[in-house]
């Protein structure tokens, strides 16, 4: 069994084809980094996060993708993947303020279940080859990939997040 | 699922009760096995899931023409063997029930003694035995004296609990893995079923949630470890080259100086 989190969190399977990592990426929401598998409340993550990216080209673009692919619940992800923000073309070396906002960011807000929150990387060909699509919801991470030219990740991260008030995904009682 | 249980039980049939059921894990493909090899020996091992499905979809309308006259208190050990190979059916219904009707029996049918649920599964066929075997283990087996030893014997490894209980529970016990799913519009007890199902569900994505967790705070602690002693490294590196570097401040050194 694999011991990558993004596997064993099915990120890798849902969302992503098996890739390899291969530009460092850290993501910070108020200082506080994004750890694989870790958690965060809606409030945590309200607003857009500090992303670095590395690389060693600046030439070279990358686009962000963050999407949930459990929306809008995990047992019942009719809306995955629900796109919450696309950032493209952010230079290597820099971090996403950098980059063009295509769909600005839109803080998580579960209402049932725990998501999973995944962000993305792609390296671009060339700048402004990637293009937003007209909704956010039934987004499909695989088939922008192919429709963009952005092949396989370079780098992947995710969070679970749950509403505020949530006891662990469990069925709200009225 | 069902169908490759159906076919390593069907291999492991022929090859000898007692120790097919005791290499098992499941208590289900072990019954499955053990009762194949004993009840009948040349049973069809090859059936497919749709076929066992359909049927107990047959046995369904069977059953509901001839409800009333089925009132046969049915010794299982004389009957099976030799109504398997020529009417499965009506040889195995046992007091008038078979697993739609125990399976409705929660929901629809107001069962008075779980004894009655005893021998509910008789009229399925004999690959699906193993339910009900299972179940039957379960229930007080006072009525069932000669099933029960002839399924003790083949079932040894079950561990189920011989204290009565409630329908209910068996019907969630009986399965050890995943049901099959159930056909179209056969089962009352469709909705828990699906209910299971997306328990189990979830409780995968927990294991898995949590398992996902614990490696992702192992790879960040490695990678902190390693990031800390290159820091360190550098630090020591940088203080060495700093006290080296203290002797040459100083001393004098000749520099122009201004003419006057």
């Amino acid at each position: 069994m694999s011991s990558d989190p993004l596997v064993l969190g099915q990120v890798v399977g849902d969302v992503l084809d098996p890739f390899a990592r291969s530009v460092p990426l850290r993501i910070l929401y108020k200082s506080k980094p994004v750890i694989n598998g870790s958690e965060f409340r809606p409030s945590a993550v309200a607003s857009k996060p500090r992303v670095d990216v590395g690389g060693e080209d600046l030439r070279i673009s990358y686009t962000l993708v963050m999407v949930d692919p459990d929306a809008p619940n995990p047992s019942n992800p009719t809306l995955r993947e629900y796109l919450h923000w696309l950032v493209t073309d952010i230079p290597a070396t820099t971090d996403a303020n950098f980059g063009q906002e295509i769909v600005c960011y839109e803080g998580p807000q579960p209402r049932a279940g725990i998501h999973r929150m995944v962000f993305v990387l792609f390296q671009q060909l060339g700048r402004d080859t990637v293009f937003a699509p007209s909704v956010r919801h039934n987004f499909s991470t695989r088939n922008f990939a192919r429709q963009n030219n952005l092949g396989l990740p370079v780098a992947a991260a995710f969070f679970n997040c749950q509403r505020e008030s949530g006891s662990g995904g469990r069925r709200i009682r009225n | 699922m069902w169908s490759s249980n159906k076919e390593s039980s069907g291999s492991g049939g022929g090859s000898g009760s007692g120790g097919g059921s005791s290499s098992r894990s499941s208590s289900s493909r072990e019954v499955c096995s053990s009762s194949n090899s004993f009840l009948f020996s040349k049973a069809p091992n090859r059936r497919t899931m749709e076929e066992v499905w359909k049927d107990i979809n047959y046995t369904t309308k069977l059953h509901d023409q001839e409800r009333s006259n089925s009132r046969l208190p049915i010794n299982l050990s004389s009957s099976s063997s030799s109504s398997c190979n020529t009417t499965p059916y009506a040889g195995l219904r046992l007091r008038g029930m078979i697993l739609q009707d125990f399976l409705a029996g929660p929901l629809n049918q107001p069962i008075s003694k779980p004894t009655q649920l005893g021998p509910p599964l008789a009229s399925i066929p004999p690959t699906v035995l193993s339910l009900r075997s299972s179940l039957e283990f379960n229930f007080d087996a006072r009525s069932h004296q000669d099933i029960n030893a002839q399924e003790a014997s083949t079932t040894s490894t079950v561990t189920a609990t011989a204290s009565p209980v409630s329908s209910i529970h068996l019907f969630s016990f009986c399965p050890n893995k995943r049901m099959p799913e159930s056909p179209q519009g056969a089962i009352g007890g469709e909705g828990s079923n699906k209910r299971m199902i997306r328990n189990r569900e979830s409780a995968a994505r927990s294991r898995a949630r949590k398992q996902a967790y614990t490696n992702g705070l192992e790879l960040e602690v490695a990678h902190l470890l390693q990031e800390n002693a290159k820091l360190k490294k550098q630090h020591d590196e940088l203080c060495l080259a700093m006290t080296a570097q203290i002797p040459t401040k100083n001393t004098l050194r000749r520099s122009s100086s201004s003419p006057f």
